[in-house]
């Protein structure tokens, strides 16, 4: 169906009003008054992520964020001031940025800004918070990764599908080993490279004026030096030009699971957003066509997904389904494979569309209840390029037709830009 | 140059701002509560109803019953009821309780007629379909298996059978065998004697316009009330021996380790001291526990402990997932903070730091409609309202470290606590 069929649809998206400015040190501010709530939330997204690490030394972003509460220059225990402060802060770290974030009653907010610019200005590098980070970072690779059923997957699914590019490995790293070998000198270095203004955004929202916020941001994180650092040179992944899998045994799950992933495109470009329509009409909710088809009526699966990294750099398309007690593992497989061909051979209705419409529309309006989101969004979008997208993003979706949604279905969605793995669960006959 | 080397002057925590809530009850008994706020473009509605684990006859019917509700009525299929709420960008989740089953969905105000209408269809027109039932408890006994590989998950099933005896509800124990045994005729029964207007409550909240609530009175008038009351059965707690307890599960990479005892419901005059008392030794990110089994010694990646009040008891639990290494010394190490409490007063400038993150935590709770719906619908349930909050910060801030002491030796005595550890 062509575009025009659409034109009477609306995304009736509320504005979120925000304010920003860049100080003399480069440092991006933006600011969303929000009045529901007694709170602010302050949000610093650093631009810098486990795609920044080297090779030999994977996990040191996501290490480093640990350390980041370990002290700073006048500041030795940045938590009891957020804690007397009545806040309640954390971080957490992707491929791409590590983010910081404190709620905190409005009145308070002060004390946020001082306890961040203090660390942005300068960290106290200890051998002891270090060691012992070492090993909360080993046992959290542990709880999340090694002592959870299916939790190792992704540690084998990136270097499958990426061979070049640092999403090759996941944020926790490669493997305990690798945090075992932080150095001292590796954080103070990695401090200076990317812990400065100009590789910053903060993000406010909650209940506060945008001139006063501004005002606080510029007296507290004014005098902070800009590293004026190159831009990082992340090596791109190249095309893939031949499908790819892997097959792990013997693991102990009681089922067996399958992913096939896909290549396509990052988060900024036209692709993610047809990527993401498409896994919303192949898996978004139970009336979705994987669903209905491969759970329900040919109960091949008890449970399936499709959906899409995000990340800023080329992403993926994931299948990932759970295989029913009876189901082969290449049935399962023929299974997606078929589904895929479905996908691109026989028409999208126009009510799939108009609930994906609706879908995204609902998404946006839950996502903006909470002023702490749009901390974090706004931050985001401005690091994706344009901070507008927060208001302007359901439009990037309205822009796409069915024509768009198959086309870029057929390029994503090719033999030689897959990587299948088979998890298989313990042979029982064969202990 | 600023200056960093001294903390801004702290501003004093306020009291909470309670949103006015409204009240009115159906005719057939249901008990509507709505916080209704303009601003919002959403709604949320929960239908909680008195159809937990506790009234189940066997495993797995309470949960079944809920989960169920979606599986068809007889003018629409589960697909059809799926793609209603799919086609409305809605969402619902079912969700089965020890006492309380609940029903919560979400959804843009303006979408509002049609989803709140197949909602109520569906609560009181459930017809179980074999299919559907077939469908669900296979696919949820594959997700049981997957869930029994967790370590976190076989300590915690041990704790609560210590705590509240094997045969009680509250212990729910479920084993893979159940999902096979469970019939159509016994999910109906419990919906028809539990899934009614008697004892059921809706909680509004967000843009409750007046087309929500008008759809609401018309839609749910439908639910039956049964003439017969159930009497509520009661089970007494028949807990274990106190002392140490293991469940072995081979090649676990971490122990899961569960400390714990019986704790204190909101209703009790010492619910808000035990609340300050419990987040000094676990319940934030500074506390003793953190501190000394984390930060120092860096056995865990987290360490909690927390109370959960329940209708008919409640229990207090320390949570963590520890070193396989280390697991004796964190036991010690969680002990030795415990006697601490229990033999020296927590200094001031402790006790008034864990005051102020306590008083921000229950502002936190209460923070915009929806939270303060949620609040609200868990107060209700003991006959209060958000006002408790009030008497809770009150009373947090000006409890006395004597206070405090005296409360760790009456409710933690090691001798009375259950150590549960999962792993190899």
């Amino acid at each position: 169906m062509p575009a025009a069929n659409r034109t009477n649809t609306h995304f009736d998206t509320p504005m979120v009003p925000f304010a920003r400015t860049i100080l003399g040190n480069g440092l991006t501010v933006i600011c969303n008054t929000d009045r529901s709530t007694p709170f602010v939330s302050v949000n610093i997204l650093y631009k810098v992520g486990s795609r920044n690490e080297q090779a030999d030394k994977t996990g040191f972003a996501h290490l480093f964020e640990h350390l980041m509460f370990g002290g700073s220059l006048h500041i030795p225990d940045y938590d009891r001031h957020v804690q007397s402060a009545g806040g309640d802060s954390n971080a957490y770290t992707t491929n791409d940025l590590t983010n910081y974030y404190i709620t905190i009653p409005a009145a308070n907010i002060e004390t946020a800004l001082w306890l961040e610019s203090d660390r942005m200005a300068g960290l106290c590098f200890s051998q002891h918070a270090l060691d012992i980070q070492r090993q909360v970072v080993i046992e959290e690779f542990k709880q999340r990764y090694l002592n959870q059923p299916y939790g190792d997957i992704w540690l084998k699914l990136r270097p499958l599908a990426y061979q070049v590019h640092p999403y090759r490995w996941a944020t926790i790293g490669i493997s305990p080993e690798h945090i075992e070998r932080a150095r001292l000198g590796d954080v103070e270095a990695f401090f200076r490279r990317y812990y400065a203004p100009d590789n910053a955004i903060l993000a406010i929202s909650g209940n506060i004026e945008e001139e006063k916020a501004f005002r606080l941001v510029e007296k507290w994180f004014g005098d902070i030096p800009p590293v004026h650092a190159p831009a990082s040179s992340i090596p791109q992944e190249p095309r893939q030009t031949a499908e790819r899998r892997l097959v792990s045994e013997d693991n102990e799950v009681p089922a067996d699971a399958i992913y096939k992933v896909f290549h396509m495109g990052g988060r900024d470009s036209e692709n993610f957003y047809a990527a993401d329509i498409i896994s919303d009409i192949l898996s978004n909710g139970q009336s979705a066509r994987l669903y209905v088809d491969l759970v329900k009526n040919a109960r091949l699966f008890s449970g399936i997904d499709a959906y899409v990294t995000g990340d800023m750099d080329p992403g993926l398309f994931i299948f990932s389904g759970k295989l029913s007690e009876d189901t082969g593992i290449r049935e399962a497989e023929e299974a997606i494979d078929r589904a895929i061909e479905q996908f691109i051979d026989s028409p999208i209705t126009e009510r799939e569309l108009q609930k994906i419409i609706h879908k995204t529309e609902a998404r946006i309006a839950y996502g903006e209840i909470n002023y702490q989101n749009k901390a974090g969004n706004l931050a985001f979008f401005e690091y994706l390029g344009d901070v507008n997208l927060i208001n302007t993003e359901a439009s990037r979706y309205r822009d796409l037709d069915i024509p768009k949604i198959k086309a870029a279905a057929c390029e994503i969605f090719r033999r030689e830009n897959s990587s299948t793995l088979y998890y298989l669960k313990k042979n029982p006959s064969n202990p | 140059m600023t200056q960093r080397d001294s903390a801004p002057a702290l501003a004093p925590l306020t009291a909470p701002a309670l949103l006015p809530y409204k009240r009115f009850s159906l005719p057939n008994g249901i008990d509507v509560v709505y916080i209704h706020d303009p601003a919002q473009e959403v709604f949320k509605i929960d239908a909680v109803f008195e159809a937990g684990i506790y009234y189940q006859p066997k495993p797995l019917i309470a949960s079944t019953a809920i989960n169920m509700l979606n599986g068809g009525t007889a003018r629409h299929t589960a697909e059809e009821i799926a793609d209603l709420f799919d086609y409305y960008g809605a969402y619902i989740d079912f969700n089965c309780g020890l006492n309380k089953s609940e029903l919560s969905l979400i959804s843009l105000t303006k979408y509002a007629e049609p989803v709140l209408v197949q909602l109520a269809e569906m609560i009181t027109g459930s017809i179980v379909p074999e299919k559907e039932l077939d469908l669900f408890l296979t696919n949820k006994r594959q997700e049981h298996l997957v869930t029994c590989e967790k370590t976190s998950y076989l300590a915690r099933k041990e704790f609560s059978r210590l705590i509240f005896g094997d045969k009680h509800p509250y212990a729910n124990p479920i084993s893979a065998d159940d999902y096979l045994h469970v019939q159509r005729e016994e999910v109906l029964d419990f919906c028809h004697e539990h899934v009614h207007a008697c004892g059921c409550r809706l909680m509004l909240c967000g843009n409750v316009s007046e087309t929500v609530l008008q759809t609401v009175i018309r839609e749910f008038a439908a639910l039956p009330c049964p003439k017969a009351e159930h009497p509520v059965p009661e089970y007494p707690f028949t807990p274990a021996q106190p002392g140490r307890y293991h469940v072995t599960k081979d090649n676990a990479a971490q122990t899961s380790l569960r400390i714990g005892k019986s704790g204190v419901r909101l209703n009790d005059p010492d619910y808000a001291h035990f609340l300050l008392l419990n987040t000094v030794l676990g319940g934030y990110f500074g506390s003793r526990l953190m501190s000394n089994i984390r930060e120092e010694k860096g056995y865990t990646y987290g360490i909690q402990s927390f109370n959960v009040s329940l209708p008919q008891g409640s229990y207090w639990c320390i949570a963590a997932e520890v070193n396989n290494q280390h697991t004796q010394s964190a036991i010690q190490e969680t002990f030795k903070e415990i006697q601490r409490l229990r033999t020296e007063p927590v200094p001031e400038e402790e006790l008034n730091l864990v005051k102020n993150f306590l008083h921000g935590d229950l502002l936190r709770e209460l923070d915009g409609v929806f939270s303060q719906s949620d609040a609200l619908k868990h107060k209700l349930n003991y006959n209060m309202d958000n006002s408790i909050y009030l008497r809770l910060i009150r009373e947090i801030t000006t409890a006395t470290p004597d206070d405090l002491l005296r409360l760790a030796q009456q409710y933690w005595n090691p001798d009375e606590m259950y150590v549960v550890t999962a792993s190899e």
